[in-house]
């Protein structure tokens, strides 16, 4: 079931009526099978799946909690395999499959294994994530297994945060999950006021900026080059206002539940530099891999090149976590090489900032980062929305040909300004939205969620699945 | 002690947030409604889902309608044929509304004759923008219309616009920017293509094949519905560029078709597909502009004139 469907409409004020209705002892019961009905609404085969991880995980948990040494490890490195196991059939097998198609056919060999003719299922990375950073955290003693399997269950399967995050720890959920929570005004207000705000960025912006993108993309070599750039501009917009939406929905209905989801984005397009924007975007997969990937690997305590090593090994990880095809992996490595180059480029960069006299005008210095940081991003989203590197290079091409004179109409589709007109107005209305306060405390929050739910009716569009669905 | 707190956190909550909200966002619903549908899409009289409210609506009992597709609504100038006359053609939609509109024209008692823009594609399955029906879903043939595309909340206030307000908003901008030109319910493109961007046009349908077939069911039902009335029913194929015809297959099927439906009795069949006009008439291979629209409407007015009886 996807957050904006008219199914969720009934979906969620039901699952919390009865939520709250209910004994708390049977809670965990209703919200499990509210889960299972949420996640097989896509495919409801592939909650075999999940049967399968959280039965291997919940394994897997006691028995390292139960066994000292080797034996821990060996349970841990048992969940690890069982859990990247599934991962890299159901989306990595096509991927690999493919290449040594590729390969064999260079080598003038026949290659004769088939493709997997499914569907990947829908948030497995996600979950998958979250699952085995259950298993690490017991192995690592941070966490006590989990014995009642319901919970555990609950755990990994928890509706709000099922398919696209945030990616949560057990020593935050799995506590909160066992909590009672009474009905709370507050949480109501806070949650009600977040879930607005999502459906805001996915309804009205994400949604309208993924038409014109789409129909952009398809056909690049039929618009000007301009309307190519504004293109690129508007995906940056649309992935953010897409996920951080989906995010923004799954924390607000969580939290009228009494749950308190992580922060998953915190103003990333104000970031001044891409290691402070991988702090900011998608906080729970970038938390998940510094502490599970990155720190293990020595992070920067140890030799510069190795330092260097880290970041792009953790980054291109990063690009395989998205997708399995090249150019999501370049996206990766290419993130984990504007921090190294951003490393190597320190000194000459900040000699030339002093010569130019930004050192002495700090907000420009800042302003000027910011822009520079938004750029960058922009530029790998190209690889990131691309269908093949073949097609990030054609959409590349196109912007560098400058065809045309820049003006308005240039940014036309079939003639027509009024889909530009409308990407900038709901980006200048997503800008308005920074404005709010951080924390969602508003003064008046029946005034804003009465405007908001009047402007994602007026000017909301029936949109794709949510862009992360995929991963 | 906790129950009756949280008992009076959800009293709260439902006096203080969740009725209000609902009870102010319900009535901005009505509000808002009532304000686009009255103001913006009654007053946009070139845009299908004006048209397909006033069949259902309005009576006019002189009026003369004109039926069919963008070729209808592009190319026939009311003013031109006839004073009486009203457009109520719709981009991308064919025999199933066409019938749809004439059985709720033939249900009103007038005498004034009936123009139908008959195209090749006729028969085909076109189901048109769904903005144009929204307004309408009330009436039983247009829920029928709309069959598989119906939302539960195309019957809400507000939120039965939702996805299409840039749609009305974007029709009713057209109307009045000036670009065009507009009359009783026709929408006229006033740009030409130049020679070259023509010709890129022409290429592009020398490699389109169009075979006429006779889908027999649609035309017993269509030829059932136009002998229902002994109002005058006039059938006009509008011109279209002679490349559409090099790759027509099975014109003489097509031809024998009309030559059927000339022959029922209150029936005219006015073919205009071949007419001549230069590449400047048209702004593409199958639709006039506004100057050849002009002149073709013209012929077809003094055409009308010798075909419809006097006192109709």
């Amino acid at each position: 079931m996807v957050f904006n469907s008219s199914d969720f409409l009934v979906f969620f004020p039901l699952v919390v009526t009865l939520y709250y209705l209910l004994p708390h002892k049977f809670r965990w019961v209703m919200v499990l099978a509210a889960s299972c009905w949420f996640y097989m609404a896509f495919v409801p085969a592939y909650i075999l799946i999940l049967a399968f991880t959280i039965g291997v995980d919940y394994c897997a948990g006691i028995l390292i909690e139960n066994n000292e040494g080797k034996k821990r490890k060996r349970w841990l490195v048992a969940s690890i395999i069982a859990n990247v196991g599934v991962l890299a059939f159901f989306k990595y097998w096509n991927f690999l499959n493919g290449n040594m198609h590729e390969l064999f056919q260079h080598l003038g060999f026949h290659y004769p294994v088939p493709d997997l003719g499914i569907l990947l299922p829908i948030g497995l990375s996600f979950h998958t994530f979250q699952s085995l950073s259950y298993t690490i955290e017991v192995y690592r003693k941070n966490q006590k297994a989990e014995r009642h399997l319901g919970y555990f269950a609950l755990y990994v399967m928890f509706f709000p945060q099922l398919v696209a995050g945030p990616i949560e720890r057990p020593g935050a959920l799995l506590p909160q999950l066992h909590a009672e929570h009474k009905f709370s005004y507050e949480n109501l207000v806070h949650g009600l006021t977040q879930m607005a705000l999502g459906f805001f960025k996915k309804v009205v912006v994400a949604d309208r900026l993924s038409a014109y993108v789409t129909e952009v993309y398809d056909n690049v070599n039929a618009v000007s080059s301009w309307a190519v750039m504004f293109a690129a501009f508007c995906f940056a917009i649309q992935i953010y206002c897409d996920f951080s939406g989906y995010s923004d929905i799954a924390i607000g209905s969580a939290r009228v539940l009494g749950v308190k989801l992580m922060v998953n984005f915190n103003r990333p397009y104000l970031a001044h530099s891409i290691g402070e924007f991988w702090r900011r975007w998608h906080i729970s997969l970038s938390s998940w891999l510094r502490d599970y990937v990155y720190l293990p690997l020595g992070g920067n305590r140890v030799v510069k090149w190795r330092w260097y090593y880290n970041l792009i090994f953790t980054f291109t990880l990063s690009g395989i976590w998205h997708g399995a095809a090249w150019h999501y992996i370049l996206f990766g490595t290419l993130h984990g090489l504007y921090i190294v180059w951003a490393d190597i480029l320190k000194r000459p960069v900040n000699a030339g900032a002093r010569a130019l006299g930004l050192y002495n005008a700090p907000r420009t210095n800042h302003v000027l980062n910011v822009l520079l940081t938004f750029v960058l991003w922009i530029l790998s989203l190209v690889l990131f929305r691309a269908m093949s590197m073949r097609h990030a290079g054609m959409i590349f091409e196109r912007m560098l040909d400058f065809d045309g004179s820049f003006g308005f109409h240039s940014l036309a589709l079939k003639g027509a300004i009024f889909p530009a007109i409308m990407c900038l107005f709901v980006t200048v209305l997503l800008a308005l939205t920074y404005a709010l306060p951080k924390d969602l405390n508003y003064k008046h929050p029946r005034t804003f969620l009465v405007t908001v739910t009047m402007l994602v009716i007026v000017l909301g569009r029936y949109g794709d699945q949510f862009f992360y669905f995929q991963f | 002690m906790e129950t009756s707190s949280s008992t009076s956190s959800f009293k709260r909550a439902l006096t203080r947030l969740l009725l209000p909200v609902l009870g102010v966002i319900a009535a901005l619903c009505f509000a808002v409604d009532r304000l686009f549908f009255t103001q913006v899409i009654l007053k946009n009289t070139t845009a299908g889902s004006y048209k397909t409210w006033r069949i259902f609506h309005e009576a006019h009992p002189d009026e003369i309608p004109i039926f069919g597709s963008s070729r209808a609504s592009g190319s026939y100038v009311s003013e031109l044929i006839d004073p009486r006359c009203f457009n109520y053609g719709i981009e991308k939609t064919q025999y199933e509304l066409t019938s749809i509109f004439l059985d709720q024209e033939l249900g009103k008692d007038k005498t004034a004759p009936i123009i139908i823009n008959w195209d090749y594609e006729f028969f085909r399955d076109y189901k048109g923008n769904i903005a144009h029906f929204i307004p309408s879903v009330d009436q039983a043939p247009i829920a029928r219309y709309v069959g598989k595309e119906m939302r539960w909340f195309y019957h809400v206030p507000a939120l039965r616009f939702f996805n299409v307000y840039d749609d009305y908003v974007k029709s009713y901008i057209g109307e009045r920017s000036g670009s065009s030109r507009i009359s009783n319910g026709g929408f006229f493109v006033t740009f030409t293509p130049t020679e070259a961007q023509f010709q890129r046009l022409i290429d592009v349908r020398r490699k389109t094949v169009f075979v006429w077939d006779d889908p027999a069911e649609k035309e017993e039902a269509w030829e059932k519905l136009l002998t229902r009335t002994q109002r005058p029913i006039i059938l006009v194929i509008a011109p279209y560029h002679s490349c559409y015809f090099e790759h027509f297959g099975n014109m003489e099927g097509a031809q024998a078709y009309l030559h059927k439906l000339d022959a029922l009795p209150n029936v005219t069949v006015l073919d205009f597909g071949q007419m001549e006009f230069p590449n400047t008439s048209y702004q593409n291979t199958s639709h006039l502009n506004y100057s050849g629209a002009v002149e073709f409407s013209k012929e077809l007015g003094r055409k009308l004139k010798e075909v419809v009886p006097a006192g109709n």
